[in-house]
């Protein structure tokens, strides 16, 4: 994609309104002039948005990894010391945090539930924008009211699939009594087998739209007579999806993908709302190990250390991203 | 291939489109129905609900409510949720169309910075962020919640709006420049007017990262003078147990802003979205 901003100003334009044209050496002179002027005021308008976000992100983070290295408590603030790699041996000595139990540590878990869900998302979005291409009358239904699901607010969403899973009168819980399973009537965020699961589905619910109306919208793009020049070659079905759509689709996929991974892995609210990391740590993932060793242990260095791991881990797939959009920018 | 319907393949597409949907609306359908039902339908564990069954009684009591007045929270989330919105706009279309129109030094690099910053765990910026909040005074004020949150919005605001400012030809700009135009109206007058999608989704974007958000708010706010609608709902789902019928109209009030602003987007929501995730 061209960049408008990277293409040679276009004198014709203004050159067609000026019928006295100035010399060639005042006009380079004006130029010059003009187009430091320019990149100044663009100074000027990026800043408000440039200095907060230093402010605020890129000042923290660099705080939060030198705090990292230190015994920063929330009860005594200002009194710190540093402890080097303190914090991080404790760290991975706690089965909280990593080697516990199968399914009762965070990092474990984190990894566990970011791969599975984006996983499913994925498989789930790419058949329903398969589907959504489908010219049946009221697609046009379908397709708008896609995205309620990811405009929810958290906690709603947490509410609402608590209303799915409660014992005796939750929907699921209901559903199954009446098809003649009540055997299996259990609260599903208070279960050791199903917290994860239950959590699991809250993030499909929310993304899998998201996944399918970009993969649609990319979809609609691939010229028709890609597909019916592999008809007339008597392509099956799956070779045309196989040699067309997924090629044509393979760059919006892997970006998808991609930050759907970082927000599955940072994502704090899903699990702290619903099961707060329980039933036994059967739920615990990274975000909010940090949050309950800073906010209701008031340790924050600790706290922070966890936060860095968290870091390392996301810097795996956050620049493999940036290049990847570089790229595409270029 | 999509011109030729058969029937088995259009029934087959409505099975699986019911499938589909049937997933994501019967929670959201479940939760209304529960609203509006008696506590004792509630617990009677009822598909169908009878007529007897219908009862407005959850959200009259929600409102006059003993675990704190739920009127403060949705006004503390009205007035921030419209303030982050308001300040994300302004700033962050002043820099997209600084990043977007003028070839300034470390462009690329800036743009790198703003799209990186999202990616950094939240709560590995909370900590720092804590103290830095205390140092200025802003604990349990609107104003640090409302930062907070702008801040959160603005790196994917400003990369949406940016692709779509960019859309706009130069030619465009030069030309009402010519016509006397001074460099904020023609952003104002040109760039904007060709930008509203970018601009409404924006906004939107910056109203629900404020009006859902938890996190944030927990850690700033500690009392209820600027709690926010997500802890109310939260603090409620701990100490009324049981009480799932005045839980489910405390969520469907929580949804209802979020709904009809969706209704006005919805048909630019994924091309902003997707753009602010990675067009540049």
């Amino acid at each position: 994609m061209q960049d408008p901003a990277d293409r040679p100003p276009n004198p014709d334009g203004a050159g067609l309104k000026l019928q006295l044209q100035p010399g060639p050496l005042p006009r380079a002179l004006a130029s010059v002039l003009r187009i430091q002027e320019r990149e100044w005021f663009g100074y000027v308008l990026a800043l408000p948005a440039l200095a907060l976000i230093g402010l605020v992100v890129l000042y923290p983070v660099i705080q939060g990894i030198i705090l990292g290295f230190t015994n920063a408590s929330t009860l005594n603030p200002g009194q710190q010391s540093n402890v080097g790699w303190q914090n991080f041996q404790t760290l991975f000595a706690d089965p909280a945090f990593y080697n516990g139990f199968p399914g009762a540590s965070a990092v474990v878990n984190s990894v566990e539930l970011t791969v599975i869900a984006v996983m499913l998302e994925l498989m789930l979005g790419t058949g329903l924008a398969l589907l959504l291409r489908n010219k049946v009358p009221g697609i046009q239904v379908f397709r708008s009211v896609t995205m309620a699901s990811w405009v929810i607010p958290v906690v709603a969403r947490v509410m609402m699939f608590n209303l799915m899973w409660l014992p005796r009168f939750g929907l699921v819980n209901i559903v199954l009594r009446d098809i003649g399973q009540g055997q299996l009537n259990t609260y599903w965020f208070g279960s050791l087998n199903l917290a994860m699961p239950a959590i699991i589905i809250m993030h499909v619910w929310r993304n899998t739209p998201f996944f399918a109306i970009a993969l649609f919208a990319r979809m609609q793009g691939i010229p028709n007579d890609h597909y019916e020049a592999a008809s007339i070659d008597g392509a099956s079905w799956f070779s045309r999806f196989r040699h067309i759509t997924i090629p044509g689709i393979a760059y919006v996929a892997m970006i998808m993908v991609i930050i759907h991974v970082l927000w599955t892995f940072n994502n704090f609210d899903f699990v702290y709302l619903s099961t707060g990391g329980g039933p036994v740590n059967s739920t615990m993932v990274m975000p909010v190990y940090v949050y309950l060793q800073f906010w209701h242990n008031y340790t924050a260095g600790y706290a922070a250390a966890a936060g860095v791991v968290m870091l390392v881990m996301l810097l795996v797939v956050t620049i493999p991203y940036i290049l990847t959009v570089r790229e595409a920018e270029s | 291939m999509i011109n030729r319907m058969t029937l088995p393949k259009m029934v087959g597409t409505y099975v699986l489109l019911f499938l589909y949907y049937g997933f994501f609306l019967i929670p959201i359908l479940w939760l209304v129905l529960q609203s509006f039902k008696t506590t004792d339908a509630i617990f009677s564990g009822n598909l169908v609900p009878r007529w007897s069954d219908f009862t407005l009684s959850s959200y009259q009591d929600i409102w006059q409510s003993s675990a704190g007045s739920i009127e403060t929270f949705l006004k503390n989330s009205t007035i921030i949720a419209l303030s982050v919105t308001a300040v994300s706009l302004v700033v962050s279309t002043l820099a997209a169309y600084g990043l977007s129109k003028y070839r300034i030094w470390g462009r690329r690099g800036l743009l790198i910075v703003l799209l990186t910053s999202q990616m950094f765990p939240g709560v590995l910026i909370l900590v720092p962020f804590y103290t830095l909040i205390l140092d200025f005074h802003l604990s349990n004020t609107y104003v640090g919640i409302i930062l907070a949150h702008s801040i959160l919005a603005l790196p994917f605001c400003v990369w949406m709006l940016k692709s779509y400012m960019d859309a706009v030809p130069q030619a465009l700009i030069e030309a009402s420049l010519v016509d006397g135009c001074t460099k904020l109206s023609a952003l104002m007058r040109v760039v904007l007017p060709t930008s509203l999608p970018g601009l409404a989704v924006a906004a939107f974007f910056a109203f629900i990262v404020s009006w859902g958000d938890y996190l944030f708010v927990s850690v700033i706010s500690s009392s209820t003078s600027t709690a926010t609608m997500p802890l109310y709902i939260f603090q409620i789902s701990q100490s009324l147990i049981s009480q799932w019928g005045q839980i489910a109209a405390g969520t469907v009030i929580i949804i209802i802003p979020v709904v009809i602003l969706f209704a006005l987007v919805q048909r630019w929501l994924v091309e902003g979205l997707f753009s602010g995730a990675v067009k540049g």
